[in-house]
């Protein structure tokens, strides 16, 4: 209230409802003389809710310091700050921990400024605090959940790797011997035998690539966060993955072109897998006697500092019901004549995700998909 | 390519290893092979030959990456600092972790990943074959 009225009785009311306003306010309000010294500033005002929070009526704490407060667990650092802050004539503002009457312990954030007078000099100080236990409990108790789950969800993680990873060598074994066996004694076999056979080498390859494939999974977004990682030329990656997949391309008679390529803040590697599971799908899900034509662009995101990459291609679509499920692991839509276990997708979104990004798709059946995911980058001026 | 190669095997997969021995004689290559089992007993191979250099070296080593008791980083990395450094190794892996590939590129340039193709690898018989006769015409 900078102006107050000039009315005599306009201004007591004025008093009134301030006064209305202090006493029925949920936040301790404690008003304090000037002096920081021992015994001061001793408490010239409290409001009842500073009762309620302190259980110091307002007899008891008239002419006190507010350190009658404080106890083992108050912040002295904190009190420092505060010292400091006020005797240059600052604002101050934190959160400690202190003392009730009956010595309980709770939360307290608080704020101090100081009141001027007419002549702008510093007369008292006003503190308002107030009690934040629950909300520091809740906190507490939210980060401890977090903490819990990212430790399971570790530790989880290391299971799928180290399984996948010690399964990897029975399968071969099994893998190779089948395979070694059914070259050398096929014939000693009846038909129906030799049947048999092929399904169990068939099946030992295919457990095989699964467990590749979940190795790879648990893998693909390692590392993500660990280092500072500097921005690399999306274009330069894209030609390395298009070279890659130079049989698939010149066999299937595919068209890869590309728009604008950003610079992204990414590593190589995982761009590298994200280009490799989007354009070998492209390929591989193309439409008969159809060649694949695919184009990648990019563009400046919504969000700041954030690039889209969009790889669009004239395949066989998705029906819309299967939008979100694809990016499951080992996921598949089409039967065997599709190689593949299912992992690209679900190996995609992880790395995605893991960049705090996103990926999704757009396509209508019969009429070609976009895939589109975000990452931290952005335009090249040169591009 | 020497007459008669001394091959030493590094894998703790006997089927790894006799796959591997099945894939070289069928190149039509002679060698004796010394298999050894664990990370240790290479370490302790790669003491015995800097202890003895009478002793011959072997024309080859062929390192699993994934052992016990001793990594097969550590291996390559006593291996190049011993009398056998100029020995050439072929790693043979089921790793195909970017991070292992990297490792493995300090030491040799020749990395093969255990497939479970039958055919895909007795295709380590050609890598043999082909590192043994680039050895032979480079210290010609």
């Amino acid at each position: 209230m900078t102006h107050i009225d000039d009315d005599p009785s306009r201004e007591e009311e004025t008093k009134r409802l301030l006064q209305a306003a202090i006493e029925s306010a949920n936040d301790a309000i404690i008003i304090t003389e000037l002096e920081l010294e021992s015994p001061g500033p001793r408490i010239e005002y409290v409001n009842p809710a500073f009762t309620r929070m302190t259980l110091y009526t307002e007899t008891e704490a008239i002419g006190k310091t507010p350190r009658i407060l404080q106890g083992p667990k108050t912040d002295q650092k904190l009190l420092g700050h505060l010292r400091r802050d006020l005797l240059t004539g600052e604002f101050f503002h934190g959160q400690t921990i202190n003392y009730r009457k009956d010595g309980t312990e709770y939360v307290v954030e608080w704020r101090i400024t100081p009141v001027k007078n007419n002549a702008g000099q510093a007369v008292k100080w006003l503190a308002v605090q107030r009690d934040v236990t629950d909300r520091v409990r809740a906190e507490e108790a939210l980060r401890a959940s977090e903490n819990h789950l990212r430790d399971v969800n570790r530790d989880l993680e290391q299971f799928v790797y180290s399984a996948s990873h010690d399964l990897q060598e029975p399968i071969r074994n099994v893998a190779i011997h089948s395979q070694m066996i059914d070259r050398k004694y096929r014939q000693l076999l009846p038909p129906e035998g030799q049947e048999h056979f092929a399904f169990v080498i068939e099946g030992a390859k295919r457990v095989g690539n699964l467990v590749q494939d979940l190795l790879e999974y648990t893998r693909a977004s390692k590392f993500a966060h660990e280092e500072p990682i500097d921005f690399i030329d999306s274009r330069k990656v894209l030609n390395t993955v298009i070279a890659d997949l130079e049989p698939s391309v010149s066999e299937t008679g595919a068209e890869i072109t590309a728009g604008q390529m950003p610079l992204v803040r990414m590593r190589e590697l995982h761009l590298r897998q994200i280009f490799q599971n989007l354009l070998s799908n492209a390929i591989k899900y193309r439409r008969k006697g159809v060649p694949p034509r695919i184009y990648i662009d990019a563009a400046v995101d919504r969000q700041p500092g954030t690039v889209r990459f969009a790889v669009r291609d004239n395949g066989i679509g998705i029906p819309a019901e299967y939008h979100q499920e694809i990016f499951g692991v080992f996921r598949r839509l089409h039967d065997r004549s599709y190689e593949g276990t299912g992992i690209g997708l679900a190996i995609t979104q992880r790395i995605v995700e893991r960049y705090g990004e996103k990926v999704w798709v757009e396509s209508i059946p019969g009429d070609g998909s976009t895939f589109f995911f975000t990452t931290s980058g952005s335009m090249r001026s040169d591009a | 390519m020497p007459d008669m190669a001394r091959i030493l095997i590094v894998e703790d997969n006997p089927s790894d290893a006799w796959v591997i021995r099945t894939a070289v004689d069928q190149e039509g290559i002679s060698a004796e092979y010394e298999v050894v089992v664990n990370g240790e007993q290479a370490l302790q191979f790669i003491r015995q030959a800097s202890e003895n250099q009478e002793r011959p070296k072997p024309t080859l080593l062929i390192l699993d990456l994934n052992l016990p008791r001793c990594s097969g980083h550590d291996i390559m990395r006593e291996w190049h600092t011993s009398p056998l450094s100029t020995v050439p190794i072929v790693v043979v892996t089921s790793s195909d972790s970017p991070r292992d590939r990297e490792m493995a590129s300090g030491y040799t340039p020749y990395y093969f990943r255990k497939p479970l193709d039958f055919d895909k690898f007795m295709a380590i018989g050609g890598l043999v074959r082909s590192v043994l006769s680039r050895e032979v015409t480079a210290s010609a």
